[in-house]
């Protein structure tokens, strides 16, 4: 019998945890799958209406589901259908749009407060401090209100009062991150800090994050639903579930549905990304 | 201490073809998969093997303290005559009285928000139903006989003002408030400093001693089951593939696995032993090897021992093992054989 | 022969939490390491061996004496990444010494490309050459950490740590968290090291039977200070501070059955409260009223010329007594007590 060599076989241990790879968490296919419809359909918008959202049509006024509108029309005959679609377009967007930037600044000043500590980590946590001491939505009403309605102060407020959790959680990651054996290796290699913080240490804390910005959009479109309401949001008539939320108010007695349906898409959609964050946690954990 | 040693001679805990399963990606494999052993009255019992053997779930098996995922499938634990698996009831009660456990972090054995007194006073109120003035004296002893210095002082503090040591003799302290007849003990030395050990299992022996406590004692180190038990398992992918008394079995094993250990392990006494590293690694519980779970890596496995079954089978004066060719250890275990273990596998410098 | 890292009096400090006390984690420590050689640092926790480590690699600052390397003054924290290169560390845990999210190869190139300046195009051959080394077959280059034993991944990190061609490695406790049956493995690969590239290792361990095995010299550390050093087969024959006879009395072994007392009874003190005089004082078997007044320093202890240690009462073999075995203090000639109960 021959001498049984030293060579270890390769990674052979993989049996064991491919197994666990495979299988996809089934609140990542749910969550996805929820979205991607709506996503879909926001996309696809022009082809699934038949009606120009701002179309109206007075003579049809709060007309219920029919045939040609299937969800019937608000008070000014515009077609609910249309308008619930087009407003999931605007909506995805601008809260997408409006979580990247406080992730971006957040994470990056989080990176940079764990890794360096000292003055600077100071100097960014009493700053993130001073955002916190202010209740979410009056910070941002207030700043929305000072800037003037539209996209771009919606943009520019919720980055200036979202940052701090990413901030937070990413200081903490890295903070951990920093006194783990691989980053001191790096250090001890002599390999530059711009290189360990985006090569070693990013990577490894940004899961975290990550997973947060799921949930976090589920805010910023109730944020930017809650502006819509209080009339300082997307200006109309573009349309969006928080002004279709607000005007439909007033009939909430005979046409309950008009506030109603934008309300449950909300929810639906807060869903789908709940869903989509729980999964995504779980694939991105590494052992 | 220990009540009276068994009626009829029967062995304190009797384990019966123990199997328990783990879930791993959607099948539940055997981590431990049918084993027996015997601890008598009054015994020490090492249980040994290297990570993935499936030592501290048989522990923990027998306690019913299984992690979530993982649970037992086969098999009796009898203690007394009682089997625990079938009866849940008499296990609650036997926890802490019968049979008691100290761990290898006694930082998560003992609760951080209570006074290390209180916890001890607590499993002694409850086995002899005692007031806590009469509890409160007994732990107060009991802290003496494990060597903790200024016994009452120290018992008012939390877990975290103990050091390393301390903490674990308080643990053991607290193990034994119950007076159990039985203690498992999962690693209890492994992350103290040498001189710190030393002190644990010197104590463990005086009390195995002057108590008459059986011990079901679970680690990876051979020197200290030498040191401190009557007899050895050795466990292997879930299995045991050998058993008997501790001096028979570390100067004459009977299993290749065994004899691999031995000699991979380093004794600072002897310079003159080379040291043998076993080749490959131990499987993981969802990849075990068909036929003898240790051929792939051993030195003098044949054709035979690919498939079939290998169960553990007497060899006579109180030893067994669950390799079919002993005699071959036997051969490579003599010094004659030197030459021909250093071709079958390679030593540490050549 | 001129020593490779040579230490005069370092001194490691820290600040307590509060910022109230400073703590001596390495107190005036003098070591040298010749070039080929493996040097054991043997103690047990708060002996001060992972700072003194450290510092050696460059993590942390020396806050009082010299240290020089290849002849040129050795930095701590403030080191120039071309010094840096030539002192690699290898850490106890394999589970957090490789990055989680990269591959054994990309983790690889990586040091080979920065920092070893290998061109793009060879630093495929040398990544493989790299595993082959280390004994790693070469498809675990695509691997990520998760998928690799214990034993494996140890053996990646001593890859990484080769990676940029170190003069000195620094192996901080490598083979404590592997079983015995793959320790071995590594404590042979580390052997194969000194002798296939010239590599001196500073072997850093509490287990002192894995120390005799692969060590050529050894310093023994207690609260800061080396207490003894000594080639390895004299330390192992004639241990002469009391402090390495309970070390040695204290390993269990496979063979015989214990002695009865044990080794060395309490524990160590809190690193901010030291006693006066010899820190091992309050534990010593042998401790003397001069203990308490007077701090013993390192000096020679007979036997051999590399043998020294710091006791006053230190155990100083007769001429013709040889090979006596530490078997605890009991059987030790010079000592007046006898090993201590624990109380």
């Amino acid at each position: 019998m021959s001498a049984p060599s030293l060579e270890l076989p390769a990674i052979a241990p993989a049996a064991r945890t491919a197994a666990r790879h495979r299988r996809v968490p089934p609140s990542l296919i749910a969550g996805a799958i929820i979205l991607g419809l709506i996503v879909a359909a926001a996309i696809a918008a022009p082809l699934i209406t038949s009606y120009n959202p701002d179309q109206q049509d007075l003579s049809h006024v709060l007309a219920g589901p029919s045939a040609q509108h299937w969800l019937g029309t608000d008070q000014l005959g515009r077609d609910v259908w249309s308008r619930l679609v087009y407003g999931a377009r605007t909506d995805l967007q601008v809260a997408f749009i409006a979580v990247l930037s406080p992730f971006a600044l957040g994470s990056l000043l989080g990176v940079l407060a764990g890794y360096f500590g000292g003055w600077l980590d100071g100097v960014i946590m009493r700053l993130a401090d001073v955002v916190v001491a202010f209740p979410f939505y009056v910070l941002v009403i207030l700043l929305v209100f000072v800037l003037g309605p539209g996209t771009r102060s919606i943009y520019i407020a919720i980055t200036v009062v979202s940052w701090v959790s990413y901030a937070r959680i990413v200081r903490g990651e890295t903070q951990v991150a920093r006194e783990q054996e691989y980053v001191l290796s790096a250090r001890i290699a002599g390999l530059g800090r711009t290189r360990i913080i985006l090569r070693h240490i990013l990577p490894n804390v940004i899961t975290q994050a990550i997973v947060f910005a799921m949930s976090d959009i589920v805010l910023d479109i109730l944020a930017i639903v809650t502006l819509g309401y209080l009339g300082l949001g997307i200006p109309p008539p573009t349309p969006d579930w928080g002004s279709m939320m607000a005007s439909g108010q007033e009939f909430l007695t005979t046409h309950w549905e008009l506030a109603t349906i934008p309300g449950i898409a909300v929810v639906i959609t807060g869903l789908g990304l709940s869903l989509l964050g729980d999964g995504l946690a779980d694939v991105l954990r590494v052992e | 201490m220990s009540q009276d040693p068994g009626p009829d001679g029967q062995p304190l805990l009797q384990v019966e073809d123990l199997r328990v399963t783990v879930s791993a990606g959607g099948a539940r494999p055997d981590a431990v998969g049918g084993i027996s052993l015997a601890v008598a009255s009054g015994e020490a019992v090492g249980l040994v093997g290297e990570s993935g053997s499936g030592k501290s779930l048989t522990l923990r098996a027998i306690l019913g303290l299984l992690p979530p995922g993982a649970s037992v499938t086969g098999g009796r634990v009898l203690y007394r005559g009682t089997d625990l698996i079938a009866d849940p009831r008499a296990l609650r009660r036997l926890r802490g009285t019968g049979i008691s456990m100290i761990f290898q972090e006694p930082m998560t054995a003992l609760s951080p928000v209570a006074r290390v007194g209180d916890q001890m006073i607590d499993a002694a109120r409850r086995h002899h139903g005692w007031s806590r003035d009469e509890a409160r004296r007994h732990a107060i002893r009991l802290a003496r006989q494990m060597g903790i210095p200024d016994a009452e002082a120290t018992l008012s503090l939390y877990p975290h003002e103990l050091s390393g040591g301390l903490r674990q003799r308080v643990m053991i302290a607290a193990a034994l408030a119950g007076e159990p007849a039985l203690l498992l003990c999962d690693e209890p030395t492994t992350a103290l400093d040498v001189t710190i050990q030393d002190q644990i299992i010197k104590l463990l022996a005086r009390l195995r001693d002057e108590l008459s406590m059986s011990m079901l004692y679970v680690t990876h180190d051979l020197a200290v089951v030498a040191q401190l038990c009557d007899r050895v398992e050795v466990m292997y992918a879930g299995r045991i593939v050998e058993s008997g008394p501790v001096t028979a079995t570390f100067s004459r094993p009977v299993h290749p696995y065994t004899m691999g250990l031995l000699r991979a392990t380093p004794d600072v006494d002897d310079v003159q032993g080379d040291l043998y590293a076993i080749p490959g690694y131990a499987p993981g519980v969802a990849d075990r090897p068909a036929g003898c779970p240790f051929h792939p890596r051993c030195p003098v496995a044949s054709p035979e021992c690919q498939s079939g079954s290998f169960p553990l089978r007497e060899v006579g004066d109180g030893r067994a093992t669950a390799c079919a060719f002993p005699e071959r250890v036997a051969k490579l275990a003599g010094t004659e054989a030197e030459a021909e273990v250093s071709s079958l596998w390679p030593p540490c410098w050549s | 022969m001129a020593a490779l890292l040579e230490l005069n009096d370092v001194s490691v400090t820290f600040r307590s939490r509060r910022g109230s006390r400073e703590l001596r984690a390495v107190d005036r420590v003098s070591l040298a390491v010749s070039a080929g050689e493996i040097v054991g640092l043997v103690g047990e926790s708060g002996s001060g061996k992972s700072s003194l480590a450290r510092f050696i690699v460059g993590l942390n600052q020396a806050s009082a004496g010299t240290a020089v390397f290849d002849g040129a003054e050795l930095p701590g924290r403030t080191r120039p990444p071309e010094l840096r290169r030539r002192i690699q560390m290898v850490f106890q845990d394999p589970y957090s010494s490789l990055d989680p999210r990269m591959t054994i190869g990309q983790q690889l190139s990586e040091l080979l490309r920065v920092r070893a300046g290998v061109p793009r195009a060879q630093v495929p051959a040398r990544a493989r050459d790299l595993l082959e080394q280390v004994h790693l077959p070469a498809d675990l280059l695509r691997a990520r950490p998760r998928r690799m034993s214990g034993g494996q991944r140890q053996r990646a990190a001593i890859a990484k740590a080769l990676s940029v061609g170190p003069d000195l490695l620094v192996a901080d406790e490598p083979v404590s968290a592997l079983d015995v049956s793959v320790q071995a493995g590594i404590i042979k690969l580390f052997a194969e090291l000194r002798r296939s590239l010239g590599l001196t290792v500073l072997f850093i361990a509490h287990d002192l039977a894995v120390v005799r095995h692969l060590c050529d010299r050894v310093a023994v550390m207690y609260m800061g200070q080396i207490v003894e050093q000594a080639d390895t087969a004299e330390l192992f024959r004639n241990p002469s501070h009391p402090y390495t006879q309970g070390l040695l009395a204290a390993v269990p072994r496979l063979a015989s059955r214990p002695v009865r007392g044990t080794a060395v009874a309490g524990e160590p003190p809190d690193l901010s409260r030291l006693p006066s005089g010899c820190r091992f004082r309050p534990r010593c078997p042998i401790a003397r009223s001069l203990c308490e007044q007077e701090e013993p320093r390192l000096e020679a202890a007979g036997g051999d010329a590399g043998h020294s240690a710091a006791c006053h009462f230190k155990r100083v073999p007769v001429a013709g007594e040889a090979g006596t075995p530490a078997t605890g203090n009991g059987n030790d000639p010079s000592s007046h007590a006898g090993s201590r109960e624990v109380s």
